[in-house]
């Protein structure tokens, strides 16, 4: 069940979810609160010769890869242009964190603007798990016609938030309660 | 609730992160989390989900850079939280 912007505003008001900074009423549209994007992103270096992932390989660490891959960029404000067809990895400058007694679940999803230009916001990944906290990665692809300027601060994706039926597991103080440290 | 022990490794892929190694029954498994979940060296993880032989199955915030988001742990690794949130 998707919460309406009422229902996410109680929510964000009882403090079972956190939005940091928080959404102004025009981020909002029935169903859904818009993100923007941060100024952070990270820049895949293309002109490596011989330069092929493979993440079956022994011992591959996907975080330590795009580290040794990429460049952390920072975005000016007048923006800076994603070519056709490049992958950038982005963040939502919004920090979220949705508690387990929210009893709910987030979906990012791209917004219909960008995405009739060809801008994709992320990689089938788009669940964001009860009790995650932190910003938001984006996987940003241009596949549009031309290229895309991005711009700090501009609205990227939006977050749906569902309800989630019962509680889980790691919430749940169970017979694992009584566990001690030694 | 319960914190995992954590060591840090380094710096994320974004500001707001930091690269963690945490001790699993596999050997130490790296994650990317946001620093501000931190708290005086631990994860917060909820409480276990299962256990088994001596290990205590914990859910992560995040999934490891192997894409697991559930792993194995000695119960020495995880430490009573005693201001951590409420259960349900």
């Amino acid at each position: 069940m998707i919460l309406s912007d009422r229902e996410i505003q109680r929510l964000l008001k009882n403090r079972l979810i956190t939005i940091e900074p928080t959404p102004t009423l025009d981020a909002y549209d029935s169903t859904a609160v818009d993100l923007t994007l941060d100024s952070h992103i990270r820049v895949f270096r293309t002109n490596v010769p011989g330069f092929v992932i493979d993440p079956s390989a022994a011992g591959y660490k996907a975080t330590a890869l795009i580290l040794s891959a990429t460049d952390l960029f920072t975005i000016p404000q007048q923006g800076w242009e994603l070519q056709r067809g490049t992958l950038v990895l982005g963040w939502t400058r919004e920090r979220i964190d949705l508690d387990y007694k929210a009893k709910v679940a987030g979906r990012v999803e791209g917004k219909s603007g960008l995405a009739r230009i060809g801008l994709a916001v992320h990689v089938t990944a788009p669940t964001i798990h009860a009790g995650f906290p932190g910003t938001i990665q984006l996987e940003l692809i241009n596949h549009g016609p031309a290229p895309i300027k991005l711009c700090p601060g501009m609205p990227i994706c939006q977050l749906i938030i569902e309800a989630v039926k019962g509680t889980p597991s790691k919430a749940h103080k169970s017979q694992f309660a009584d566990q001690r440290a030694r | 609730m319960m914190l995992l022990k954590i060591k840090r490794i380094g710096e994320g892929l974004h500001p707001s992160e930091t690269r963690i190694s945490v001790e699993t029954r596999e050997g130490p498994a790296e994650i990317a989390v946001d620093t501000r979940a931190l708290r005086n060296g631990t994860l917060p993880i909820g409480w276990p989900v299962g256990k088994n032989d001596g290990f205590l199955l914990v859910e992560l915030p995040r999934p490891t850079v192997n894409g697991a988001r559930r792993v194995w742990v000695r119960k020495e690794e995880l430490i009573p939280d005693r201001a951590g949130r409420k259960t349900a």
